[in-house]
């Protein structure tokens, strides 16, 4: 695991040292957001763009490393010990089977989660200078702050539990990797933005600079009102716009009364979501180690 | 005293199968006993159950006067090699000694390197790359570095070559000669047992069949050759085996009384003899009385 941790921080320095030393020639008004010419937004964008295809690869690795490997470490846990018969060495020692998955679990535990608060703290040295671009570290949610550590936790009690369960190691790393996905999409597509609290949203004309430009937040979802309050799909919005006859899209959708929506977490609740996510998956996780336990403990 | 072993009633059930029914059992401290019983039997699921890995269907166990649910207090008191001597292959022999130092308040450190050094079994050794006898001889320290008061002992000279054999026979014997052990060693070679157990328990098909001192079951029982024809005279009550060979038949009687016709002769009798008797006759048994209550 040391090895992973070392290939894993030569790729950060090797890529990151070239978005430290872009994003260190800005000026301090430009980079904290109070300048709004189009100068300075050109600057942002086009570093933005650059790094975004390798932003995007190091969020990924950062999210799903650790968890898999936490998943890999908790699946033959017990399930190895079944398959080739070491139960009957093991769960025979004097301190029974409940006390030894305990001391095995917090072993590994422990040099899990050395590698994941590493590769944490390697991807938040990365995306720095891009956080501190776009206002807040949401982007990378799932690979920074204390959400992933929960993730890799729970990736590992979910291998525990399922390998326990099941008996047969792949069998585990399967249900588990499939468990874990859900869970992840499930927080990912409405737990974060719609279940932890309630999000905002804010509406203005087209063809207006929209007033959360220099709000950092999560935006998430933007679309058209009518005139009438109702949203608008973009083949209702074509066919408002054709029927004013106008040339220009934005001349059309002001002659119709078309406003902009845009729904939003603002950054201020960054951590406390972080907190909210990683909560919910630690007791989960714990809860499943307990099952395991249970689970061991009454196995004749 | 209490009993080492003490099962009354004891039943396991896989499914629809019965692995063990019924079963009665005391076994007295300091006893080396051989589990006796061709395969199938239910000795590997006796032992586990005493072992604490799989809980009886019915019945009442306790080791040392301990309900075997209370698995705190009976771990530490039972030493088990399980069939094949499982360990961690990919273990060294020191990693090994470091797990049992771990898993056991009462681990023998000392103990097990000194024996293993005996036996010329170096602590770098990765496990996979010693010899069947050498891991036998691991295995055996695990179980005896924990200093249990019983020890367990499945089938350990299987799948050993000769010289192996001899070796973890001589291992046991020192491991019995240990002051104060209980020790069972199944098996379902009688040969090998001979000379190392004092106490009998056969089991046959689930069943308890015998059980028993051998010094005991030897008085009680007798040994006759005589011709053929002589076989009409006996008292079939007492027969537990007979065996025709050519003009010749042998037989084992139970009790201790000779038999009236001159042309019986009584020979003395071995345990491999009485055991291979009682192995071919499942439906004849020698028990103790009826049992007294559990304490």
């Amino acid at each position: 695991m040391a090895l992973v941790a070392a290939v894993f921080g030569l790729v950060i320095l090797v890529t990151g040292l070239p978005l430290h030393a872009a994003v260190a020639r800005f000026d301090p008004a430009c980079l904290n957001g109070s300048d709004l010419s189009a100068a300075c937004y050109q600057l942002r964008v086009t570093v933005q763009d650059q790094f975004a295809p390798t932003s995007a690869a190091i969020i990924l690795i950062g999210s799903v490393l650790p968890a898999v490997l936490g998943i890999f470490l908790g699946a033959p846990l017990v399930a190895r010990e079944l398959e080739q018969g070491t139960y009957r060495l093991a769960w025979t020692q004097s301190i029974g089977r409940e006390r030894w998955l305990v001391t095995k679990t917090v072993v590994l535990v422990v040099a899990l989660a050395l590698l994941a608060v590493t590769i944490d703290l390697l991807v938040g040295w990365w995306r720095a200078p891009l956080d501190t671009l776009e206002g807040t570290p949401w982007a990378a949610f799932d690979a920074e702050g204390v959400a992933p550590l929960a993730t890799t936790l729970l990736g590992f009690a979910l291998g525990v539990a399922a390998g326990a369960i099941a008996r047969r190691s792949i069998a585990a790393i399967a249900i588990a990797l499939a468990t874990l996905s859900g869970v992840k999409w499930m927080l990912i597509s409405f737990a974060r933005t719609y279940l932890f609290a309630a999000p905002l949203t804010t509406s203005w004309p087209p063809g207006a600079r929209p007033p959360i430009a220099t709000v950092p937040g999560w935006f998430f979802d933007l679309y058209p009102v009518s005139a009438t309050g109702q949203r608008l799909s973009s083949a209702d919005l074509v066919a408002v716009v054709q029927r004013t006859g106008a040339e220009d899209p934005t001349r059309g959708m002001q002659l119709a009364g078309v406003t902009w929506t845009q729904v939003y977490q603002p950054a201020e609740r960054y951590w406390p979501f972080q907190s909210i996510e990683a909560s919910l998956l630690v007791v989960f996780a714990i809860g499943l180690l307990a099952v395991a336990t249970w689970w061991i403990a009454r196995r004749t | 005293m209490t009993s080492a072993v003490d099962c009354v009633g004891l039943s396991k059930r896989y499914g629809r199968h019965w692995a063990i029914q019924d079963c009665d059992l005391s076994i007295p401290r300091g006893r080396v006993v051989a589990l006796i019983g061709p395969n199938g039997a239910g000795k590997t699921t006796l032992l586990e159950i005493l072992a604490g890995l799989r809980a009886p269907t019915s019945g009442d166990i306790r080791i040392f006067g301990i309900p075997i649910q209370e698995r705190t207090a009976t771990l530490p008191r039972v030493g088990f090699l399980a069939q094949d001597r499982p360990l961690y292959s990919s273990f060294l022999v020191r990693d090994l000694l470091t797990f049992g130092a771990h898993l056991n308040p009462a681990w023998d450190d000392a103990f097990a390197r000194d024996r293993l050094e005996h036996l010329g079994i170096e602590m770098g050794e990765r496990l996979a790359r010693l010899s069947g006898g050498q891991q036998a001889q691991v295995a055996l320290t695990m179980t005896l570095a924990k200093r249990p008061d019983l020890l367990l002992f499945d089938e350990p000279l299987a799948n050993l070559d000769p010289l192996a054999r001899r070796d973890v026979t001589r291992a046991l014997l020192d491991a019995t000669a240990l002051n104060a052990l209980t020790v069972v060693i199944s098996s379902h070679v009688v040969a090998e047992l001979v000379g190392v157990c004092d106490y009998i328990v056969i089991l046959q098909n689930g069943h308890v069949q015998v059980t028993g001192d051998i010094d005991d079951l030897l008085e009680r029982h007798v040994a006759l050759t005589g011709p053929r024809e002589a076989v009409d005279s006996l008292d079939t009550s007492r027969l537990v085996h007979l065996e025709r060979s050519g003009d010749v038949a042998r037989v084992v009687l139970a009790g201790s009384g000779t038999v009236a016709d001159p042309r019986w002769v009584s020979h003395p009798m071995s345990m491999e003899e009485l055991i291979l008797a009682y192995l071919q006759a499942p439906s004849a048994s020698a028990l103790p009385g009826p049992e007294r209550a559990l304490a």
